[in-house]
């Protein structure tokens, strides 16, 4: 592969977007050219610049009541009235049906991975994401002394697109654990750090129910990221939590 | 219809850069899908939505008057930030605020495909579907708003606007 070919593939192998054959091809041209190898390096920086930029407009809580008043039988022009009431009702039967399925849809998994994932989803669900609420790594670790046996790390990982927002105390499978938590533009990252490290000295990856789990070890600590962000963005977030 | 409200808002308040007009434009898109509700094929609500929206932003701003666009005072907004960011450093808020300014000047072509791409992770599949256009123009519009944004963000100097 020439670099007059790999120039506008590189911007799809960084969304994903390739198939494994070229994947692979343009992998090779990536490890001997050193100029693709810089233009792939500033498409990284920049994706990962937009996501820690947190470039979401949000709409206003006044926005969903106007227009559910414009477009409900009571206020609507008469004449329209009779388009919207099916379709709403519709709409919120088959909100309310789609509910019904998911909630009961969890499936069971090997025990570990199963309560961490819950411990995450829980820390979304009951509004309970942080205990110190911080994007200061100087504010979050000290918090944890005397709170754990142990000393978790948190890192400063914004140059990197992972902004840090906290770090909560969790207890899971019994095994006291510090919760460190980042957000990658709308996803949540959980680090579970727990006492108790393994020889284990690569990455492993997991997907339960949808949502990606990275394992590693280091220094007598063990870790698992957990979130519903995309597999290869989750591993480069362990990655860069591993080099710093 | 209600979970994609946000993703409605956010691709409006990116296409028209204002709160105002954002809203409207939501609110009539979503007019439009109630009532053409029976011609929905199943497949993405979500792909169907933003469509929806993307047309409407689109008209609307053929139709605005040139000029009309340059209004930067009402652009200030920031999105509400659900995260605790309070000691976001300045340096961060300016290198933040140069980027949104930077996507801001990209043609609309660029804007939403970028967008969508980045704030909404849709695969290049669904934006081809939402923008009506091949997949092929998906990723060579994606490479050109890449570029012009990198380009941009160099040879800005180190100052926020």
């Amino acid at each position: 592969m020439t670099c007059i070919e790999a120039e506008p593939l590189l911007n799809a192998y960084l969304d994903g977007e390739l198939d494994a054959p070229s994947s692979v091809n343009i992998e090779r041209h990536l490890a001997d050219c050193r100029a693709c190898q810089a233009q792939y390096g500033t498409l990284e920086r920049l994706r990962d610049e937009i996501a820690a930029a947190d470039l979401r407009y949000e709409p206003g809580p006044e926005l969903e009541r106007r227009i559910k008043a414009a477009f409900t039988p009571a206020s609507a022009p008469r004449r329209r009235a009779a388009w919207w009431a099916p379709s709403l009702a519709a709409a919120a039967m088959a909100a309310a049906v789609l509910i019904a399925l998911i909630v009961p849809a969890r499936m069971s998994g090997p025990t570990a991975e199963r309560e961490i994932l819950d411990s995450h989803l829980r820390s979304l669900m009951a509004n309970h994401l942080v205990d110190v609420p911080s994007s200061d790594r100087h504010t979050v670790k000290p918090w944890f002394q005397g709170k754990t046996s142990f000393s978790p790390p948190a890192l400063d990982l914004t140059a990197q697109g992972f902004n840090l927002v906290g770090g909560r105390l969790e207890i899971v499978g019994g095994r006291p654990a510090a919760a460190v938590v980042y957000k990658r533009r709308d996803h949540v990252i959980n680090l579970f750090i727990f006492e108790g490290g393994g020889s284990a000295a690569g990455l492993s990856q997991q997907e339960v129910d949808g949502y990606h789990l990275v394992r590693w070890t280091a220094g007598g600590l063990s870790y698992c990221a957990v979130s519903d962000l995309n597999a290869a963005e989750l591993r480069a977030f362990a990655e860069e939590f591993r080099r710093h | 219809m209600w979970p994609h409200l946000r993703a409605a808002y956010n691709l409006a308040r990116w296409l028209v850069r204002n709160d105002h007009d954002a809203e409207d434009i939501v609110q009539e898109s979503f007019g439009k899908a109630f009532q053409a509700m029976h011609q929905f094929r199943g497949g993405d609500a979500r792909v169907w939505l933003l469509a929806i929206v993307r047309n409407m932003a689109m008209n609307f701003l053929r139709q605005r008057r040139p000029g009309r666009e340059m209004q930067w005072g009402e652009h200030a907004s920031e999105p509400a930030d659900t995260a605790p960011t309070a000691e976001r450093s300045l340096i961060q808020q300016s290198r933040r605020d140069r980027i949104r300014t930077a996507i801001d000047q990209l043609p609309p072509e660029f804007r939403e495909t970028l967008i969508l791409r980045e704030i909404e992770e849709m695969s290049y599949k669904e934006i081809a579907a939402v923008l009506k256009v091949p997949i092929g123009t998906v990723m060579s519009r994606l490479a050109r708003a890449r570029n012009l944004l990198v380009r941009e963000l160099a040879s800005e100097a180190g100052v926020g606007r």
